[in-house]
């Protein structure tokens, strides 16, 4: 008896274990909201007393909340890298890469918004220093920073409208981004399982047989393939994220947070949520100036280029080919260093600042600016090697 | 290869079952009121302090409280009354039981008169004229030498339930 | 074997994410870590007080009953797993009809 199941691959199913892990945020979160009070002094109690102490089962929310914000930038990593291994950016899922980017964007925010709602000691330096950063966009950088926070320093005004943000329009944003780049609209418009909807009905016989379907593909029924599978990569990822709930929770709840906000005491170490580190090593690597440029201009401009590189990936990609990484030596190439960079950098941003950090954060920083400039003379090179 | 077909979803649909019975009951129980603690939140009352033979008025579960120390010249009811060293005292819950509305106190009659229909109770809660046919209700309490603990059960408060039930 | 392959290089590049993020940092040490653990000894003495005493004892209930209760979920989406993995088996075998 054959007991591999086709196809059962991590990469195909990130979508349906993300659309799980949403759905477990959403629910997690309005017991959370249930209890949570959005003031400056009250919120940390809220959270670490009545959320975790009072409230039956409030521990089990919170850290489902907390694991599963950890888990959904992971999964998204994946599948982000995953499609650009695949190269599923390119002609006819352009939409979708611009569409998934900015889902990217979305969850950003919504990670960072809700990063700050416990009001521990990194919760609020956190906001405070990436607020406080975007007073150097140049021009009207000082009226974004005033216009973001709400008031000259990260306060509760600001504590409110990261709270709105966070449960209201990021939510919303994502539900309806979600829907478009899962194909829901097309499906709908264009699917036969519908009751106004009079389609072909192909019998069973038909869906089945293999002569009656000769030249095209047998259709793949829909029950195993898109149903039972999805639901079985659903459970296994569900096991494993259950057991990091409740036994691995120091990977979400980090122990730097326990301590309430301090508006007047700076931690020795200010570190964003780990899926925000590389951009934080990012912002922090460009340690000298060069020129008339400061170094901390390099940095932001750094994020900017990566981020747009990402986000511009089917311009820069000039290989037309939608082939998978392993068939293209140089993209194969050029992939694994994206990788390497991203981990090497992540790792760094948590690390405090030594000498040998500083100069490894400068060199993974600037191969990972120069990826995105090279990328359109390297995909050039192999689309004009390869006839 | 039919009937194992049939154990398979029907330990699915058990399996599955449980799991969606227990996510929700999770969910109902993290609705309830945080914590027994806060919910039993008890009132504590020093009975030593109160003024003879009048009514004071505490809360507990943001309702009104009536606690009436009273000695010989006024009535003993065995049924609704405790005794705590020489005096004898009711505890009543300030809400009518008619419609619900906070009865008040009228000294020189020595009554609880309920604005909203005029329900007219005795000084031990119990219903004299009006719409009221019961009794001030009597929440749990607990005698602790000296302090009366309201929101927690004593042997006092099951002996007065006891007795009116009898 | 590329599904293999594919889990197998996931694996290890969040195995190393992980080491990284955690155990490395560990390896730096916090000059503030001193201060915390005197204060800690100064403060003993309050912490055998009976009332803390029944606060650990009634913390360790509500610990062993979080573990009974991960215990259980962990279980039961592993036995989900096996279960739908053997209909998948069964489901397909059944379409050959």
């Amino acid at each position: 008896m054959n007991l591999k199941i086709n196809n059962f691959n991590l990469l195909l199913y990130t979508g349906t274990i993300m659309l799980v892990l949403c759905i477990l945020m959403l629910v997690s979160g309005v017991f959370l909201a249930m209890h949570y009070k959005p003031d400056f002094e009250l919120a940390f109690g809220s959270v670490s007393n009545t959320i975790m102490n009072e409230v039956a089962y409030g521990w089990l929310w919170r850290k489902i909340h907390a694991m599963g914000s950890t888990f959904l930038f992971l999964l998204l990593y994946i599948h982000m890298l995953g499609m650009l291994y695949f190269g599923f950016y390119k002609h006819g899922k352009t939409k979708y890469w611009f569409n998934g980017m900015a889902l990217y964007f979305c969850f950003m925010v919504i990670g960072f918004t809700g990063y700050v709602l416990p009001m521990g000691q990194m919760s609020y330096w956190a906001v405070q220093v990436i607020t406080s950063l975007l007073a150097y966009i140049p021009g009207a950088g000082e009226d974004i920073m005033l216009w973001v926070r709400g008031d000259f320093s990260v306060s509760e005004i600001t504590l409110l409208r990261f709270y709105a943000l966070h449960i209201v329009v990021m939510p919303l944003c994502i539900v309806s981004i979600v829907l478009f780049h899962a194909d829901f609209f097309k499906w709908h418009a264009t699917h036969k399982l519908s009751l106004t909807r009079k389609g072909l009905h192909i019998s069973k016989e038909d869906r089945f047989s293999k002569t009656l379907h000769a030249d095209a593909k047998a259709p793949k029924p829909f029950f195993s393939n898109a149903v039972l599978k999805p639901l079985l990569a659903c459970s296994l990822f569900l096991a494993l994220f259950f057991y990091c709930v409740f036994f691995h929770d120091y990977l979400a709840l980090d122990a730097l947070n326990a301590t309430p906000a301090n508006p007047s005491d700076t931690p020795a170490h200010i570190y964003p949520e780990w899926y925000f580190l590389w951009m934080l090593q990012l912002l922090k690597s460009f340690f000298f100036d060069i020129g008339m440029i400061k170094g901390s201009y390099i940095g932001m401009a750094s994020l900017v280029v990566v981020n747009g590189g990402l986000l511009l990936m089917p311009l820069l990609d000039k290989n037309p080919r939608r082939i998978p990484a392993h068939q293209r030596p140089y993209f194969f190439g050029w992939f694994w260093a994206l990788v390497v960079c991203l981990v090497a950098l992540s790792i760094l941003g948590k690390l405090p600042s030594t000498s040998l950090t500083l100069w490894m954060g400068l060199f993974f920083s600037s191969v990972l600016l120069g990826l995105f400039f090279v990328l359109p003379f390297l995909s050039q090179k192999e689309s004009h090697a390869k006839s | 290869m039919d009937r194992n077909r049939r154990l398979v979803n029907y330990s699915l649909i058990a399996l599955v079952g449980t799991g969606a019975y227990f996510s929700i009951d999770t969910m109902f129980k993290s609705l309830e009121p945080p914590k027994k603690a806060r919910l039993d939140a008890a009132t504590f009352i020093d009975a030593e302090s109160l003024p003879l033979n009048e009514v004071s008025f505490f809360t507990w579960q943001k309702k009104p409280l009536f606690v009436l120390k009273k000695d010989a010249s006024l009535i003993h009811d065995a049924k609704r009354d405790v005794l705590i060293g020489e005096y004898y005292y009711t505890i009543m819950v300030g809400i009518c039981t008619h419609l619900g509305c906070i009865p008040k106190y009228e000294t020189p009659s020595k009554m609880f008169v309920c604005p909203c229909h005029s329900g007219h109770f005795d000084y031990n809660g119990n219903p004299i004229k009006g719409p009221v046919t019961k009794a001030l209700l009597i929440p749990p309490f607990k005698i602790q030498n000296q302090t009366i603990i309201v929101g927690e059960v004593g042997e006092a408060y099951l002996n007065l339930m006891e007795s009116s039930k009898a | 074997m590329p599904n293999l392959k594919i889990f197998a290089t996931v694996v290890f590049m969040v195995t190393v994410l992980v080491m990284g993020l955690e155990y490395l940092p560990k390896f730096y040490a916090q000059p503030t870590s001193v201060v915390a653990t005197t204060q800690t000894i100064e403060d003993k003495t309050a912490l055998e007080s009976p009332e803390n005493r029944e606060a650990k004892v009634l913390q360790a209930k509500e610990e062993s009953k979080q573990t009974h209760i991960g215990y259980t979920v962990v279980g039961y989406f592993l036995l989900l797993s096996v279960l739908l993995y053997i209909k998948i088996l069964m489901q397909r075998t059944q379409r050959v009809e």
